[in-house]
């Protein structure tokens, strides 16, 4: 087996399944051990959950995002490219097609191209921040810069690999879905776990703020 | 520890405090706070923390030190426990003095910042835990402790005495007598419909205050009463050091005397950190889910009796007023519209300050920083600049505040930047306008 | 049945709250005059005064009345018109046994403070005393302590611990941080309190010894029998109710207090909570059925010691559940459940809108009332209604 057909096939495998274990592990510890505080379930408020998350989905939707406009139009593009491209990007819907005979709606290759490009900008600048920022720079760790840098490299690889601008397709392309991988597997046991705590959190301080304390968490 | 610079400030609460304990009731005490106390929450605020800075501005220590990044919420958490997860608990005790003064002089827990964290990751609740490790061990202001000590023996945070209560409520229903013909303040009377509380200041220094809220109650004509024993002072300062032994000891008390009496709600003056406890973070921890009987705010309880027309403004206050959101009944429990009702009613030059209602910055003494004591009189100023600047740009000469902790702190603010304004409560600026009934008159 | 016009209160400049004593003949209160002197006043007319103030006035369950007086700036008791020869700075928390034979009262003398029981003090002073407890015959009575006087911020001589217990003149030499829940014996021989200990940890002492172990909290103890002590504490697994420092109960509680012994029995009722805003009864350890969200007030043994009845709240309205039953749930005030003699039924006073009402085993039989007192059962089936109506206060006898 070649490194390409590694990355393509069996580390493929093994990447998805210990993200959805870790995933699940995650998710079910998290449960389990919410029964033993007695706020987060006794006070859970859906429609103040709902709420909170309209209005922090939203650009610009709270109070704290209007303050900081531009962290927010730069992190929001961030994170609009980082959900959208790796999902409607025509390659990879091809490449699922290849193996299992799936597909969906893509992106024009000019939209991702454009979202891929503007993902390395953004992600390039929330990386210069925590350089520059005082407070930012003060808080970041050397594990806050180190995942910042493997999301903007699996980006840049993906964009290299597109155009075969360095090396062959069989390196970039393998080097581009290794890092995706190693990315994938992070995502439940580092920092990058906050695309679901996201939501665990916000149900609660929503509940908490909204049918508590009848004030706004937004 | 790197960054965090601060002048030394000795108080024997904390620093004593900690010269006397030894490592293995301080390892003791971690095990029983972040192990069997702190829930799943604990961790998961601290695992998702993007340190992305948003919290920062959101902060008046933060602010009000130049942008000082050590004063950020976020770091305040990578400074006390984000260094005792990193240290695994084996911390020295310079490390507990400095999580000591973090929580208890830099942080008033208004929770603004979980207002500002995308996540909601709730820093407060981070701090707090920070606070009960430091109460467990004793490890607090030294006039803090003084007044938990005096509740958790005589549920009032003066060292009042039974008799001392009785005999002040009878002098000043004596007093009242000038202005309220044949004035009288009933004491443990069965059935009424509410049970007033008040303030242990108002019980000693503060008089004037109480027989205003009292003329209120007597102008207004409800059915009440004040207990003839322990639980009169509805103050839970134990709340600040978060000893929940001696919080629930007394917020029990104080749900007892009403359901004893069956009065039908219990009011409080104008204070905001009993408000909160009694309403959930001591009644939650006696296994209510809510307050098992009405626990109302005078703000809830002016606006009633205006609404209701029980009493009337009779001259409306000229002055340009401005008014302080108390971040533990505004925040916490959403009684901005309240409150401003109150204030238009009473004030024809009203002028709100800038950010307002639940995004109003805290004056910097609540959470226990102005019961913190002399000691630490400079932070809660150093950290109200942000407050007084807000009040400086209303042009206000009246500042309300509708707390005692809010009152006091904005009274120095504004004493220390010498701005020419000065802070009322409600029930003053009511009882000094209000209407007295024809039949009251003596 | 008897009336009493209340309508002539309203000439005295002030009158304060009406009492009545239990065969109901009687009902008394302050009056005052314009220039502030006060009388006692009893069925229309005042039987006694001027004094400066009258405070806690009472009938005692025998039936006479008490109060405590001030003349000339001093207290002493004023009972059915006779005075205690002293008289002190200060006097409060007056107190009757429960025949309401012996008289007793918190006192202050020279700036300190003591106990004085039928006009005699006791021979110890302390620098506060708070809270007086009388065993039922009267033969102990008990009051919290405290032995130092450190001037205030103090902490480190706080955390020595000030305070003690004094039963009957005698008091204990530890010190605590704090005492709550002090209560006697069935035979009056022991007392035992809930203290804080000086390691901020939480106890239960018996005659002046602590149990061996301590808790992270506890609540206030009560007797089985002469030597056995339950007391809810707060250990890693929850409350749980112990006994002598041992496990009683099996399970755990999120909440555990408001203990209730019967003795001949060697019943305990407590209430629980089941979780956050799930309250109910437990009776043996065993829980009840019918779980209530916001309160349960303690429970109350019918003279058999079969049936239980406490007073609940739930969504709002006050009710009452006997025996796992609950009954209507509509009160926005409810009084104490009354038990007849051999407790075959229970009465209580209500109220909504306004409006008394008197029910017996969960009907309406009276009412609305402008007031009423709880109902006296006089026998099993006879019951002893006080209430006022139109301005005057008036008695009735039901059957029930």
């Amino acid at each position: 087996m070649t490194f390409f057909e590694i990355v393509r096939g069996p580390l493929a495998w093994v990447s998805f399944l210990i993200f959805f274990l870790g995933l699940v592990y995650n998710l079910y510890n998290f449960f389990k051990k919410a029964k033993k505080d007695k706020i987060l379930y006794g006070y859970f408020s859906f429609k103040h959950t709902i709420r909170s998350y309209l209005f922090w989905l939203l650009p610009f939707g709270s109070y704290s995002m209007r303050q900081r406009p531009l962290f927010t139009a730069i992190s929001y593009v961030f994170h609009v490219g980082l959900l959208l491209t790796p999902i409607f990007f025509l390659g990879h819907i091809e490449l699922w097609k290849e193996s299992w005979g799936i597909s969906w709606w893509a992106l024009p290759n000019i939209v991702s191209d454009f979202l891929t490009v503007l993902t390395i900008i953004c992600g390039v600048i929330l990386l210069l921040r925590r350089f520059l920022v005082k407070d930012v720079k003060y808080l970041s760790t050397p594990v806050d810069y180190a995942l910042l840098v493997l999301v903007i490299l699996v980006f840049l690889t993906g964009f290299l690999a597109r155009y075969q601008l360095v090396f062959t397709y069989q390196v970039i392309a393998g080097l581009h879905i290794l890092l995706g991988e190693v990315m994938l597997i992070f995502i439940p046991f580092t920092k990058l776990s906050h695309i679901f705590y996201f939501w665990l959190i916000r149900a609660h301080t929503a509940s908490e703020f909204g049918a508590v304390r009848r004030s706004k968490d937004y | 520890m790197e960054g965090f610079v601060r002048k030394p400030v000795f108080d024997i609460g904390i620093d004593k405090t900690i010269e006397r304990l030894d490592k293995q009731k301080i390892k003791r005490a971690i095990e029983r706070v972040l192990n069997e106390e702190a829930t799943v929450r604990f961790k998961i605020f601290l695992e998702t923390c993007m340190r992305c800075g948003m919290c920062s501005e959101s902060c008046h220590h933060y602010l009000s030190h130049d942008r000082d990044p050590s004063y950020a919420p976020a770091s305040k958490v990578k400074l006390t426990l984000g260094d005792l997860i990193a240290k695994k608990g084996k911390i020295e005790k310079a490390d507990l003095k400095r999580y000591a003064r973090i929580a208890f002089t830099e942080c008033n827990l208004c929770r603004r910042c979980t207002q500002f964290c995308p996540f909601g990751i709730d820093i407060a609740y981070l701090i707090s835990l920070v606070r009960r490790l430091c109460g467990v061990l004793g490890v607090a202001p030294q006039f803090i402790q003084d007044q938990v000590y005096s509740h958790m023996s005589s549920y009032n945070m003066l060292w009042f005495k039974q008799d001392e209560w009785i005999d002040t409520i009878q002098w000043i229903e004596d007093e009242l007598r000038y202005e309220i013909k044949n004035a009288r303040i009933p004491l443990g009377k069965k059935d009424a419909d509410i049970l007033l509380l008040i303030h242990g200041l108002e019980a000693k220094y503060m008089t004037p205050l109480l027989s205003n809220m009292l003329k209120i109650m007597l102008a207004s004509g409800v059915d009440f009463t004040l207990p003839d024993t322990d639980g009169w002072d509805y103050t839970n300062k134990s709340l600040y050091m978060h000893d929940f032994e001696t919080m629930t000891l007394v917020t029990k008390r104080h749900y007892e005397i009403a359901s004893k009496l069956r009065v039908k709600r219990i009011l409080i003056t104008e204070c905001g950190h009993a408000y909160r406890a009694a309403l959930y973070e001591s009644a939650r921890l006696l296994g209510w889910k809510e307050a098992p009987i009405p626990f109302i705010h005078a703000v809830e309880f002016f606006y009633e009796i205006l609404v209701q027309g029980k009493i009337k403004i009779a001259h409306k206050v000229k002055e340009k007023a401005t008014l302080q959101d108390p971040c533990n009944i505004v925040r916490y429990r959403g009684l901005g519209p309240k409150l401003r009702f109150i204030v238009r009613q009473l004030c024809e030059d009203f002028v709100e300050m800038t950010p307002n209602q639940e995004y109003n910055y805290c004056c910097s003494s609540g959470g226990g920083m102005v019961d913190a004591g002399p000691p630490w009189k400079g932070a809660r100023i150093e950290g109200g600049k942000v407050k007084i600047e807000q009040i400086k740009e209303t042009g206000a000469s009246l500042v309300i505040a509708p707390c005692h902790t809010c009152h006091k702190g904005i009274e120095d603010l504004i004493e220390h930047y010498k701005v020419d304004a000065h802070v009322k409560f409600l029930a003053d600026l009511i009882a000094e306008h209000m209407e007295i009934p024809e039949r009251l008159r003596p | 049945m008897s009336w009493v016009d209340l309508r002539v209160l309203e000439k005295y400049a002030n009158f304060s709250e009406l009492v009545v004593n239990s065969l109901g003949d009687k009902i008394a209160t302050v009056v005052e005059d314009e220039e502030g002197q006060r009388f006692i006043w009893v069925n229309g007319k005042t039987i006694d005064g001027p004094f400066e103030r009258v405070n806690f006035l009472q009938f005692t369950p025998n039936g006479d009345l008490i109060a405590s007086v001030q003349k000339d700036g001093l207290w002493t008791v004023w009972k059915e018109g006779v005075l205690w020869e002293e008289f002190f700075e200060y006097l409060w928390n007056l107190k009757t046994d429960n025949s309401g034979q012996k008289v007793l009262a918190n006192v202050k003398i020279d700036g300190n403070y003591t106990v004085c029981v039928d006009g005699v003090p006791w021979s110890h002073s302390f620098y506060d005393t708070r809270d007086l407890f009388v065993s039922p015959t009267g033969a102990k009575v008990a009051t919290y302590v405290r032995l130092e006087n450190y001037p205030v911020l103090e902490i480190f001589n706080f955390a020595k611990g000030m305070w003690s217990l004094a039963v009957n003149d005698v008091f204990w030499d530890k010190k605590f941080l704090a005492l709550f829940g002090c209560c006697f014996s069935p035979k009056e021989t022991r007392v035992a309190t809930a203290v804080r200990l000086t390691d901020r940890s939480f106890t239960i002492v018996v005659d002046n010894v602590c149990w061996e172990k301590s808790f992270y909290q506890v609540w206030e103890p009560r007797f089985l029998d002469e030597n056995q002590v339950v007391a809810p504490v707060k250990t890693s697994r929850g409350w749980e109710l112990y006994c002598n420092g041992s496990p009683f109960w099996e399970r755990s509680f999120t909440q555990l207090w408001n203990l209730k012994v019967f003795p001949e029995k060697k019943r305990v009722a407590a209430i629980v909570a089941l979780e956050l805003g799930k309250w109910t009864l437990a009776v043996d350890g065993k829980t009840w059925k019918p779980t209530f969200g916001q309160m349960v007030l303690e429970p109350h043994f019918s003279p058999d010691g079969e049936r239980i009845a406490a007073v609940v709240r739930h969504q709002n309205r006050w009710g009452l559940v006997v025996n796992e039953v609950c009954w209507d749930l509509v009160w926005e005030r409810i009084g104490d459940p009354v038990f007849s003699p051999k407790g075959g039924k229970i009465a209580a006073k209500a109220e909504k809108d306004g409006g008394y009402y008197l029910l017996v085993e969960n009907k309406v039989l009276e009412g609305p009332y402008t007031y009423l007192w709880d109902p006296v059962f006089l026998e099993e089936d006879t019951l002893l209604i006080r209430g006022i109506k139109e301005k005057s206060y008036f008695t009735k006898e039901i059957k029930v």
